[in-house]
Parts: C-alpha cells; sequence; structure tokens
C-alpha cells in the first residue's frame, strides 16, 4: 500500500525503483552582503543574520557498490527578512544650475524567496553504536526569483526649507537614478537587489538512524557575487557573497 | 527579556510530555511553516495602497490516547510585512511629503490550544483541527529619514543619504481562533511530513490607546516624529517633514487569514 501511494503521487519516479527518495525541511541563517551602519543621527544595524525556511527532495543513485553515493537535489526557501539597502541620488527633473534639485531614494531588501538545484557525493562514511554518519560535498544553483522590496524617495530643493514631493516619476539601476518616462509621482528599483542566478558550493554532515531519518547540519558559500556591486556605489557594501547553514531533518519515502 | 521570555514559553512546551509521563498518551512535535495565501489588510487605506507578506513558524505538541482524537498546544509566531516596491496602476499621491516614506511589520506570538480528528488514510492522517488562543501583538515601523546638511543654502554633506528610525509599539492583545485541515504522511513510525490548508481570524481583546480617530498602536519607542518635528540637528539637518497627517493602524479590526501549511512531525515514544 505504501509503495503504491508514492507511485501515485511520484509518478515519474515509481519506474527508478532502485533509486532512494528523500524529503527534508530545515531552519537557514543566510548572510548576505550588507551596506554599513546607517548614517545619520541613529545608526541602525545592517548585519544579515537573516533566518529562514526550506523545504527540499533529494533522489539517491547507486554506485557500484550499491551504497547511494551519488544524489540530486532541488529545494524552495524562504529568507524572512534582509538588512541589504541601496541608497541613490541624481539630478531631479527640471533641476538647472540656478535650482538645486536633488532626488533621493532608499531601496531595502525585506526578504525573497529561492530556489536551488544541485548535486552532491558522500565522500566519506563512518558509523556508531547508534547512527550511520556521512560527510557529503557538492554544489548547485540558488535561483532567486522573487524579491521583496521596499523603495522610498523624495526630492530636495536647497532653496525650500523641506522635502518635496516628487513632481516626476523616478526609475534606479545600475546606473543610477533617473526620470521616468513611463509614470509619475512614484519610484522603483528596475534591476535585482541579488542577482538571480547563484551557483555555490555545499558540504553536509549526516547522521542516519536505522530507521532512515536524517539529522543535518550543512553550509554553502556562493562561487560569484549575490549582488550587483554598480548598484550599490558609494554605499559601503561589505562582502559580495552568499553564505547560508542551514540545519534540519530528512526522511526517506523509498 | 523578550527573547528570554519566549524561551522559556518553549521550554516548557518541550518539558510537557515528561510531566504527563504514565498518563498513555501518544505524543508528537510538530514544526510548522504557514505562508498567507490572503491576509486582511493591516495599513490604514489614508496612507496609501502597499503591498503585504504574512507567514508564521509553530512548534506544536499533539497528545493522542485514541487512534482518532489528538489534543494540541502550541506557539504560534507570526510576521506580516508591509511595504512598497513599485508603481501601480492608479498609483494615488500619498498623503506624505515624500513616495513611500516608510516599511511596517506587525509581530504576533499565540498560545494555541486545539483539538483535531484524525482519518487513517494510506500511510498518513487526514486531519481536521480546530485551534484558539490568546497572543500579543507588537506594530512597528520603520520611517527612511533622509539626513541633509544644509548651509545658507548649500548642501555640505558629501553622501546624504537614508537612514532608519523604527518606532515600535507596546504590546496589543488578541484572541485568535483557527480551524485546519492537513495531511500528514507518516514515511517512518517516527517521522513524517504534513501539508494542508488554515483559515484563522484574530480578535482584538485590549491594549493601545484611545485616540480621536479611534483606538490605534501606541507608541512605545518613537524614534521619528512625523508632522513636522524639528531635525535632531536643527536647522541645518532637515528630517523629512509632513505636510499631511500620518495615521497609525487601527488594532481593533479583526485580522483574516488563510494560509498555506507545511510541517514536519516526529513521534515521541508512548507516555
Amino acid at each position: 500500500m505504501k509503495y503504491l501511494f508514492i507511485s501515485l503521487i511520484i509518478l515519474p519516479l515509481g519506474v527508478f525503483a532502485q533509486l532512494h527518495l528523500q524529503i527534508s525541511g530545515d531552519f537557514s541563517v543566510t548572510f548576505l552582503p550588507s551596506t554599513a551602519a546607517g548614517r545619520g543621527a541613529t545608526v541602525n544595524s545592517t548585519s544579515t543574520d537573516n533566518s529562514g525556511v526550506s523545504f527540499g527532495a533529494e533522489l539517491w543513485f547507486p554506485g557500484k557498490s550499491k551504497k547511494y553515493n551519488y544524489g540530486l537535489y532541488a529545494r524552495y526557501g524562504r529568507v524572512f527578512s534582509t538588512r541589504l539597502q541601496g541608497n541613490f541620488s541624481g539630478p531631479a527633473a527640471g533641476a538647472t544650475p540656478e535650482s538645486n534639485r536633488i532626488i533621493f531614494a532608499q531601496t531595502k531588501l525585506q526578504g525573497f524567496d529561492f530556489s536551488q538545484l544541485g548535486a552532491s557525493a558522500k565522500i566519506a562514511r563512518f558509523s556508531s553504536p547508534r547512527f550511520d554518519w556521512s560527510f557529503q560535498a557538492g554544489g548547485g544553483v540558488s535561483f532567486i526569483p522573487s524579491q521583496r522590496l521596499h523603495v522610498a524617495g523624495s526630492e530636495f530643493h536647497s532653496d525650500k526649507d523641506r522635502l518635496q514631493t516628487p513632481g516626476s516619476g523616478y526609475e534606479i539601476d545600475s546606473n543610477g537614478i533617473r526620470e521616468s518616462a513611463s509614470f509619475v509621482n512614484s519610484i522603483t528599483l528596475l534591476d535585482d537587489m541579488l542577482l538571480k542566478v547563484t551557483p555555490f558550493l555545499e558540504i553536509e554532515l549526516n547522521a542516519e538512524s536505522p530507521g532512515g531519518i536524517m539529522a543535518f547540519l550543512s553550509a554553502q558559500i556562493g562561487l560569484r557575487p549575490v549582488v550587483d556591486p554598480d548598484l550599490y556605489q558609494g554605499n559601503d557594501l561589505n562582502g559580495l557573497l552568499w553564505f547560508q547553514i542551514r540545519t534540519g531533518a530528512k526522511g526517506r519515502l523509498f | 527579556m523578550k527573547h528570554l521570555f519566549i524561551r522559556h514559553l518553549l521550554a516548557g512546551l518541550l518539558l510537557l510530555p515528561f510531566l504527563l509521563k504514565g498518563q498513555g498518551f501518544d505524543a508528537a512535535y510538530s514544526i510548522r511553516y504557514n505562508t498567507g495565501l490572503a491576509t486582511s489588510k493591516i495599513e490604514p487605506a489614508a496612507n496609501g495602497f502597499r503591498q503585504q507578506l504574512a507567514h508564521s513558524t509553530a512548534l506544536e505538541l499533539e497528545l493522542r490516547r485514541s487512534d482518532h482524537l489528538g489534543w494540541l498546544i502550541g506557539f504560534y509566531f507570526e510576521g506580516i510585512e508591509i511595504g512598497k516596491s513599485s508603481v501601480f496602476v492608479g498609483d494615488a499621491v500619498e498623503p506624505f511629503n515624500m513616495i513611500h516614506p516608510y516599511s511596517s511589520r506587525l509581530s504576533s506570538v499565540y498560545l494555541r490550544l486545539g483539538v483535531q480528528y484524525n482519518f487513517r488514510i494510506l500511510e498518513g492522517d487526514l486531519s481536521l483541527g480546530l485551534l484558539a488562543g490568546p497572543g500579543a501583538v507588537n506594530y512597528s515601523r520603520d520611517w527612511n529619514v533622509l539626513n541633509i546638511l544644509v548651509i545658507e543654502g548649500n548642501i555640505i554633506r558629501d553622501n546624504p543619504a537614508f537612514t532608519t528610525f523604527t518606532d515600535e509599539s507596546t504590546a496589543t492583545f488578541r484572541l485568535q481562533a483557527a480551524a485546519r485541515l492537513q495531511y500528514t504522511y507518516w514515511f517512518t513510525p517516527a517521522l513524517a511530513f504534513s501539508a494542508g490548508l488554515e483559515y484563522n481570524q484574530s480578535h482584538y481583546i485590549s491594549g493601545g490607546i484611545e485616540t480621536l480617530r479611534g483606538e490605534r498602536y501606541e507608541i512605545k519607542d518613537q524614534e521619528f516624529f512625523p508632522g513636522g518635528a524639528p531635525g535632531r540637528v536643527s536647522p541645518l539637518i532637515y528630517n523629512i517633514n509632513y505636510d499631511r497627517t500620518t495615521q497609525m493602524p487601527d488594532p481593533s479590526p479583526v485580522i483574516h487569514q488563510f494560509q498555506f501549511t507545511l510541517g514536519l512531525t516526529c513521534r515521541l515514544i508512548s507516555l
């Protein structure tokens, strides 16, 4: 009955009777590039020990030794909050040498979802009385399609004593901030605060019980910057890489 | 202090099965993650349209003496994040003299008690659960505040930029009730994954202050004074001055939520 159920749910995999399928759930902390502590009267922390959760599925293939040393995985996760922010300024619409008008904007990354595809191999195994331990290494690609942003903006006229509601719309990208031709009274970020695709390396320590339940601790590091540094020029960007630590549980379906 | 309080509550929940030893219960802990599919608007409409995202995590203990009926106790931590990122068709000018001047967050923790009825289907349980319990809610608002040093009409600071001032409310108290339908698949006798749907609604009980506009979140720590308060190094540093009145959310409306839930369940040995 169990295998009938699994076959119905995961039909395409039913034909691969020799595979192991595992499901995982975990808590994570993701260290992202951060902008320097906020300027001005109040110093706001921009450290980025961002917590999150993720869920995944893994397929493990038997090698010649029948020990299931090679795996492929897919996972989906969410990072709840970040402190990555970018500040932008440029000439406001209608600025003249006589009228010094400047547009200021700030973008904040509030959180994001990510998915990962990767491969892993068990490179060492050892046993204790209660658990089978394994050490695995691999890598993959992170996709960040959904980023939750907050964008704020205002104009300043040096000859006025207060900030002004922008009379035009503005667009921001790695070339800076400029007037938009398509909308008014708003401001938007055309680029992503985090790049959509980032390759990474991952190592993992697994402890498996005889019943097929596993606890794991893993760490992954990005292989290229997860941000476009041009977007943060003048923002004292600290670091460029993605680093994530995860711990959770896995269970073998079959 | 707040985190210490929550840790004590969680430690108490983790120790509860040991206090019930000898009572003949089967005990199972679940860690849940819920993501909001639909959530009531938190910010006042007068402040303009904003995007919202709700998500929550929960630690829950189920105690069973029979195959079907389970008693639930758990802590439910929820965050509703509100911000604004881009242009919307028909976007109205907001009642501020800047665009999108703040982001905000409603943070909650609830103690929920409940009962669920489990139907055995294949290798898992289809569960219909009802939960309710009191909670404490805190509202915070991050203001994007621009600091510019101006002397005799000239901008002096080399790189003027926004900084963040956070206003935080005192706790208000609410009562939440929830109904949940989920399927829990046991792929070993001790470990299961679950997925389901939950509807919950939260009612205001007490807290906040009475103002001319009605009851609202009371600000405990206010770093920023909208409405034209002078800059901190007035008059040379200009913070954002508001021409019109900003509104805080009213905590009294019922908050409705429809959520998708995922969980990981670990069954303990019989107590």
